[in-house]
C-alpha cells in the first residue's frame, strides 16, 4: 500500500493528480474549474468578517464592560456555538424558503448556486453570493472580533498611547492611527491559522448553497468514493494552508521589525 | 494527650489546609463569572437528559406513529407529539433525547482520547526537548496543517466505502475524531513542561533519583492539570459541533439512530411545510454548546487567571 502512495506522490510533484471518475477529467482539472467561485466565496467572506469583526472589536474595546461590550461579546459566544450548518438552514428559512417582510419591504435572497441564468449579471451574482458569505463570516466575525478586542485592550495601556494622549490628540485620531496600527498586527497570524477550518467552512456552505466550488466538488467525490479527487483536494488545500502561514509569517516579520528571525 | 491536639490542628499549617483555601478562591472566582455556573448547570441536566433518556423518553425514537402519520412531519402538539414528528413519523422530542446522548457520548469519549493522547505526547516532547520534542512537533505541525474536517470526511468515507455505511458507528466516528484532534492539546501542554521541567520542585524530584515517568506523571503532570482541563472543556465544544456536521452531511453517526446532526440532513428538504423539524435539533445543539462554551470561559478564569 505505500508504493500505491509512493507511487502517487510521485506522480504528484510533476502536477498529475490522477483521474477523478466522478468527474470524467483529470482531478487537476476539475479542482482548477471550481476554484474561482470558491476563491470568490473565501475571499468576500474574510473581507466581511475582517472588517466587521475588526470593528466590532474596537468598538468594544473602547468602551470596555459597556453594555455595547457584553453584547458583542454575547454575540461572539454565539456565533462561536452556533453550527454553520444550521446557522445556514435557519437563513434560508428565514430569507428564502418564504422571504419575509419587514417595514414595508419584502426580503427573500436566493438560497442556491451561483446565478440565475448564464449570462453574467453583476446584480444577480452578488445577490447569491449574500447568503454563503454570511454563513461562512459567521464564525471568523465571533472569534476576530474577541481578539481584536484583547489586542486592542493591550495596546491601550502601552506607553505611546499615553504619549499620544498627553499631545491631546483626540481620541478618535489616537485609535485610528496610533493604536490600530499595532493592534492589527496579531491578525495576520490568527488569519492565517483560520484558514483550515475556513476551508472545512467552505465545504459545508457550499453543499448547502448549492455553490459550485471545490467544497461541493469536493462533497460530491466523497458520495461517489472517488479517492483521486479527495486525496488531491486534500493536498492541495493543505499546500495552500503551509503556503499561507509562510506568508504570514514573513509578513508579521514586515509589519513587526521587532521580529527577526534568525 | 489531649493538649497537643490543638497544636496539630492548626488550619493554615498543613497543606491539606493549603489546599482547601485555594479551592475556594477558585471556587469563588468561578462564582464571579456569572453566566459560567449557569453553563455549568444547563450543561448538568443535558447530562442527566442522556444518561436517563429512557427513561424520561415520552416515546421509542424509532417507533414510526403509523395512526397519525401521513407522510408529512406532524405539527408539535398533533397527537400527543409534545415537538411534533420527523418526516418519518418518528417523535422529535425522544429523538431529541436520544440524539443528546449520542452526540454527549461521542464528545466526551473521543476529548478523553484526544487528551490522552496530546498530554502524553506534550509532556514527552516539554520534558525531553531535543530531537524528541522536534520530532513530535512536526508531527503535530502536519495534522494541523490539513483541515480537519475535509479529513474527518476522507477518513468516514474510506471506513464508508471499505465496508458499508453502518459501520460508520459509534466507536469509528469516536475513534477517527479522537485521534485526529489532539495537536491542540498536545501544544498546550508542551508549553506547561516546558516551563515546569525548570522549577524547584522538578530539580529536586530528580536529585531524589525518581525515574522520568514518575517525575512526569506523579510531579509535574498535576500542576499541568488547570490549562488541560479547560482546553477538554471546549473541545467537548468542539466535538459536538464536528460530529453534528460529519453526521449532517451523511457522514457521521447513521440513521436509524437519532443524532442532533443527522435529524438536521433531511430537514432542510421539509423546511417550508416543517420548519419544527430543522429549529430544535439546531437549538439543542446550540444551548449545549453554548454552555459549555461559556463553562469553560468561566473555568479558565478561575483556574488560571494568567492565561487569556
Amino acid at each position: 500500500m505505500y508504493v500505491q502512495y509512493l507511487h502517487w506522490l510521485g506522480r504528484v510533484i510533476t502536477g498529475d493528480f490522477g483521474y477523478s471518475t466522478s468527474n470524467s477529467m483529470s482531478v487537476s482539472d476539475a479542482i482548477l474549474d471550481r476554484m474561482p467561485a470558491t476563491l470568490t466565496l473565501m475571499g468576500s467572506a474574510l473581507l466581511v468578517s475582517l472588517s466587521v469583526g475588526v470593528v466590532l472589536g474596537i468598538y468594544s474595546a473602547l468602551k470596555p464592560y459597556s453594555i455595547a461590550d457584553y453584547a458583542v461579546t454575547t454575540l461572539a459566544f454565539f456565533g462561536q456555538s452556533m453550527p454553520v450548518f444550521w446557522f445556514a438552514l435557519m437563513l434560508q428559512l428565514a430569507f428564502s424558503v418564504n422571504g419575509f417582510t419587514a417595514f414595508g419591504y419584502h426580503f427573500a435572497l436566493p438560497s442556491a448556486g451561483l446565478s440565475d441564468n448564464d449570462s453574467f449579471d453583476l446584480g444577480d451574482r452578488l445577490k447569491h453570493l449574500v447568503l454563503p458569505t454570511v454563513v461562512l463570516s459567521l464564525l471568523y466575525v465571533a472569534g476576530w472580533s474577541r481578539f481584536m478586542r484583547s489586542s486592542m485592550l493591550e495596546v491601550v495601556k502601552t506607553d505611546y498611547v499615553r504619549t499620544a494622549s498627553a499631545k491631546g490628540l483626540s481620541q478618535r485620531v489616537i485609535v485610528l492611527k496610533h493604536a490600530l496600527k499595532n493592534a492589527l498586527i496579531p491578525l495576520v497570524t490568527v488569519i492565517a491559522l483560520a484558514l483550515p477550518d475556513l476551508v472545512g467552512g467552505a465545504v459545508v456552505t457550499e453543499s448547502i448553497f448549492a455553490w459550485p466550488g471545490m467544497g461541493r466538488l469536493f462533497y460530491n467525490g466523497l458520495q461517489q468514493f472517488d479517492f483521486a479527487l479527495l486525496m488531491g483536494y486534500l493536498m492541495l488545500t493543505s499546500l495552500l494552508v503551509v503556503f499561507f502561514n509562510l506568508l504570514a509569517d514573513v509578513a508579521y516579520a514586515w509589519l513587526d521589525p521587532r521580529v527577526k528571525y534568525s | 494527650m489531649a493538649t497537643t491536639l490543638p497544636a496539630q490542628t492548626q488550619p493554615a499549617a498543613t497543606p491539606d489546609a493549603d489546599f482547601h483555601e485555594s479551592r475556594n478562591r477558585i471556587w469563588r472566582r468561578f462564582r464571579k463569572h456569572r453566566i459560567a455556573p449557569i453553563g455549568g448547570v444547563i450543561l448538568i441536566l443535558m447530562c442527566l437528559v442522556a444518561i436517563f433518556a429512557n427513561v424520561i423518553t415520552p416515546a421509542d425514537p424509532n417507533y414510526i406513529d403509523q395512526a397519525h402519520w401521513n407522510g408529512y412531519p406532524l405539527a408539535p402538539g398533533v397527537a400527543g407529539h409534545l415537538l411534533g414528528t420527523d418526516e418519518n413519523g418518528r417523535d422529535l422530542l425522544a429523538r431529541l433525547i436520544f440524539g443528546a446522548r449520542i452526540s454527549l457520548t461521542v464528545a466526551v469519549v473521543s476529548v478523553m482520547l484526544q487528551i490522552a493522547i496530546g498530554t502524553v505526547l506534550g509532556a514527552i516532547s516539554g520534558y525531553y526537548g531535543g530531537w524528541v520534542d522536534f520530532t513530535i512537533m512536526r508531527i503535530t505541525d502536519v495534522v494541523l496543517s490539513i483541515p480537519l474536517l475535509p479529513l474527518l470526511l476522507v477518513l468516514t468515507a474510506i471506513v464508508a466505502a471499505t465496508s458499508n455505511k453502518a459501520s460508520l458507528n459509534f466507536l469509528s466516528i469516536v475513534l477517527i475524531i479522537g485521534l485526529l484532534s489532539w495537536p491542540g492539546v498536545a501544544r498546550i501542554v508542551r508549553a506547561s513542561f516546558l516551563s515546569l521541567r525548570e522549577r524547584e520542585f522538578a530539580e529536586a524530584a530528580r536529585a531524589l533519583g525518581n525515574s522520568d515517568g514518575r517525575i512526569i506523571f506523579r510531579h509535574l503532570l498535576p500542576n499541568a492539570v488547570a490549562p488541560i482541563i479547560v482546553t477538554a472543556t471546549l473541545a467537548v465544544a468542539n466535538v459536538i459541533i464536528l460530529e453534528s456536521t460529519l453526521s449532517f452531511l451523511g457522514f457521521g453517526i447513521q440513521p436509524p439512530t437519532a443524532s442532533w446532526g443527522n435529524m438536521l440532513a433531511n430537514a432542510s428538504s421539509n423546511m417550508t411545510i416543517a420548519p419544527w423539524v430543522a429549529i430544535f435539533p439546531g437549538l439543542c445543539i446550540l444551548i449545549t454548546v453554548l454552555a459549555i462554551n461559556y463553562l469553560g470561559d468561566g473555568l479558565r478564569d478561575a483556574l488560571d487567571p494568567n492565561m487569556r
